[in-house]
């Protein structure tokens, strides 16, 4: 260990087998990942986000929501017979989502949010949960309003507070007094908090897709021919 | 610290050794290292400052949170990654690679090169997160956990970096003395993963971007290995120095600290990517093999230094600045098993997305890398002013602050992490009580940053002493201008 060159080359080596190993290897499978086929209806899984919701996404990236917000759904799968019987696991009992995320769940992103932290909720299907576009306006001024207890702070700074001419524009937000509204003012959302919200809307990663079906709901079945094939692991590719 | 012993108990050859030109004496070394090397604890020391005030805003925030809430760049989302970025990158691979180039040259007994180009490279390396942190509290964050640092400005960071980089391998190069020690492995080592590491970054993730899940990959690898495999050794090869010199022993067993370095090269490159991630899972397999594996690299460095200071700990103990390196990496050694704990613990219960990750990262960043790192300050320090008999003042205070600070903000998180685990998986429980569970941890993590800023306040107060002490001795006898071209001229 006394002689320079041959540290460096067990140094590279050793490191470019990580490299090539996990990085590299997981391009080679997953780099062209394409959108997934619904075996329900034949129609292509995930849609691009529209352009308000991409939008929304470069707010939601720049205020860090994902410091406190994942997007990734965990469940293990409990299979019997070769037939997915249920998801185990708090998301799903939580009504967080009906089936684990995939791999296939985020090939429209930049960046990936997936998070690492639950000091929120999860939102990787908020937009199925919640899909009344004024609950995330106001949930966003003030949490604690529609969300009492709420550790979320508010962003008050994504809206703009304006005397109220004549009368209050169509998109104030409904703010009762007791709300705080100061009267003669009104508060209205700027764009980012409108493309904020439609991101959020966004926010759907329900669709069973092949490696990740959704589990049938519990009725007579006669055969099993038609069934929705059953891949236990969240790994995204065949 | 035993700072006056001036000649290098550590290495076979202890006088001056000839070279080709002249004799080079430690004081020759420490005179050429003086001014990049205090210049980088400087302004190290105050980042380390900045991160710790914007992390102690950040942690308020996380119990009341309508505290300056008000401002979009003071939001939590932005605060927390301008936190850790600037520790990161202007604390702790600041002070790292101060460490590494004065461990360089003294080890290796050559002249610091270009020490002006050093110089101008730092400023540039502080530039560079300069207008990252301030990028990111503008909302210019990339999303992208420990690498949030916008492509404007981590484009001037890899810049400085190669630079400085670049001078302390001719520094390497140009050793005279020609047995290794340890610490150099390491510095060598952490010297040419991090640019691998960041450039893989900025091409995959930020210049442009890998689809979709490859992201997470891309960001889990790189996140784990600048801690891994850039902070973590350049840490090591500090504590590998400075050890021996406080217990006043050579180090026990060098064949362990080559089976220690090996076993750290090999599975220190894999973790980040937990279990239950959205990636397939052989991925998340081999990071968690990775974390558990290199749990040996861990226990063979903790053996290494338990059997150097076998016998002396209290006398070790005694002296304010060696308690930094004692307790930084028995931190190591807590971090180290707790993240193994967790992965075994993790098998087939994937439902860990819980404060414990914030806790055992800042267990990390504050008690392994910050403790150890401040200590090499505080030992380094007064032998490049020519004032030796100028001690720091206050280490002892400085130590209690950082160390209590750095417990008080990982434990709490840590602790409430299980808890947190526990009432995520009982779906009777509803959300906002798994939050309130939370908050007293969240309440004591910040009595600990209010404890690791007014430590963080001390340090700056004494670098910044000794520099000036340092500059007064050298800039106001001697004229700055021949003192470079001594430099730069010399073992050409």
């Amino acid at each position: 260990m006394n002689y320079g060159p041959l540290i460096f080359l067990g140094v590279l080596l050793s490191f470019a087998l990580s490299w090539y190993g996990v990085i590299f290897g997981s391009v080679l499978q997953l780099g062209n990942l394409q959108p997934a086929t619904v075996p329900a209806t034949g129609s292509f899984y995930p849609a691009a986000r529209p352009g308000a919701a991409a939008q929304g996404r470069d707010i939601y990236r720049a205020n860090g929501c994902a410091y406190c917000h994942t997007q990734q759904i965990r469940a293990e799968a409990e299979i019997n017979k070769g037939k997915l019987v249920k998801y185990r696991g708090g998301d799903v009992a939580r009504g967080w989502g009906i089936r684990p995320s995939v791999a296939a769940d985020y090939i429209h992103d930049r960046p990936v949010m997936v998070g690492s932290m639950r000091v929120g909720q999860d939102l990787a299907n908020v937009g199925v949960r919640q899909t009344n576009e004024i609950w995330h306006l106001t949930h966003l001024f003030n949490p604690k309003l529609v969300s009492p207890g709420s550790s979320m702070p508010s962003y008050r700074f994504l809206f703009e507070k304006r005397k109220i001419i004549r009368e209050r524009v169509m998109d104030a937000l409904p703010l009762s007094a007791e709300s705080g509204a100061e009267s003669g003012y009104e508060i209205v959302p700027k764009p980012e908090a409108t493309a904020l919200v439609a991101y959020l809307l966004s926010l759907r990663a329900e669709e069973p897709i092949f490696e990740a079906p959704a589990p049938e709901k519990p009725k007579p079945v006669a055969s099993d021919t038609n069934s929705v094939p059953v891949a236990a692991s969240p790994s995204g590719v065949n | 610290m035993n700072s006056t012993v001036t000649t290098d108990t550590l290495s076979p050859a202890p006088a001056a050794v000839e070279t080709r030109e002249t004799i080079v004496t430690t004081a020759e070394v420490d005179r050429s290292s003086r001014a990049p090397v205090l210049l980088m604890f400087v302004l190290a020391a105050v980042w380390f400052w900045v991160g710790s005030l914007l992390g102690m805003v950040a942690s308020i925030k996380m119990h009341a949170p309508d505290f300056l809430s008000d401002v979009s760049w003071l939001t939590y989302g932005r605060v927390r990654p301008a936190a850790t970025n600037a520790v990161v990158f202007g604390f702790a691979s600041q002070a790292g690679m101060a460490v590494a180039l004065w461990l360089v040259a003294r080890l290796g007994r050559n002249l610091v090169q270009g020490a002006l180009f050093i110089v101008v490279a730092v400023l540039a390396w502080n530039v560079g997160v300069a207008l990252g942190v301030g990028g990111v509290l503008m909302g210019d964050g990339t999303g992208y956990e420990c690498f949030e640092f916008p492509g404007y400005s981590s484009a001037v960071l890899l810049v400085g970096y190669l630079i400085i980089g670049a001078f302390t391998l001719i520094t390497f190069h140009g050793r005279t003395e020609r047995r290794l020690y340890p610490s150099m492995w390491y510095v060598m080592a952490a010297l040419c993963w991090f640019p691998w590491v960041y450039a893989t970054v900025q091409l995959l993730l930020i210049f442009s971007s890998v689809r979709g899940v490859l992201q997470i990959i891309v960001a889990g690898w790189a996140g784990h290995n600048l801690m891994s495999l850039w902070l973590a050794p350049l840490v090591l090869a500090a504590a590998y120095y400075f050890m021996p010199k406080a217990a006043n022993k050579p180090l026990h067993s060098r064949a362990l600290a080559v089976f220690g370095f090996w076993l750290l090269a090999i599975f220190g490159a894999y973790g980040g990517i937990p279990a239950g991630t959205p990636v397939p899972r052989w991925v998340a397999a081999v990071s968690d093999a990775g974390l558990v594996l290199g749990v040996t690299a861990v226990l063979a460095f903790a053996t290494n230094v338990h059997l150097t200071l076998q016998g002396v700990y209290a006398r070790v103990w005694s002296d304010s600045g060696a308690k930094f390196f004692i307790a930084g990496c028995g931190a190591y050694l807590v971090v180290g098993l707790i993240r193994a704990i967790s992965v075994i613990a993790s098998i087939g219960h994937p439902g860990a997305l819980t404060i414990t990750s914030m806790g055992t990262s800042q267990l990390f960043l504050l008690g392994f890398v910050s403790l150890v790192l401040v200590g090499a300050i505080y030992s380094i320090s007064p032998q490049l002013s020519d004032r030796r008999s100028e001690r720091p003042s206050f280490v002892g205070l400085n130590f209690w602050l950082a160390g209590l600070g750095a417990i008080l903000v990982s434990m709490p998180l840590i602790i409430g992490g299980f808890v947190q685990g526990q009432a995520l998986d009982n779906p009777a429980l509803n959300f906002i009580d798994v939050v309130r569970k939370t908050v007293p941890f969240m309440g004591i993590a910040t009595l600990g940053s209010l404890l690791v800023l007014v430590g963080a306040t001390v340090l700056l107060v004494n670098v910044c002493r000794f520099s000036y002490l340092s500059w007064c001795s050298c800039c106001i006898s001697e004229k700055p201008s021949t003192r470079f071209v001594k430099i730069s001229g010399r073992g050409a």
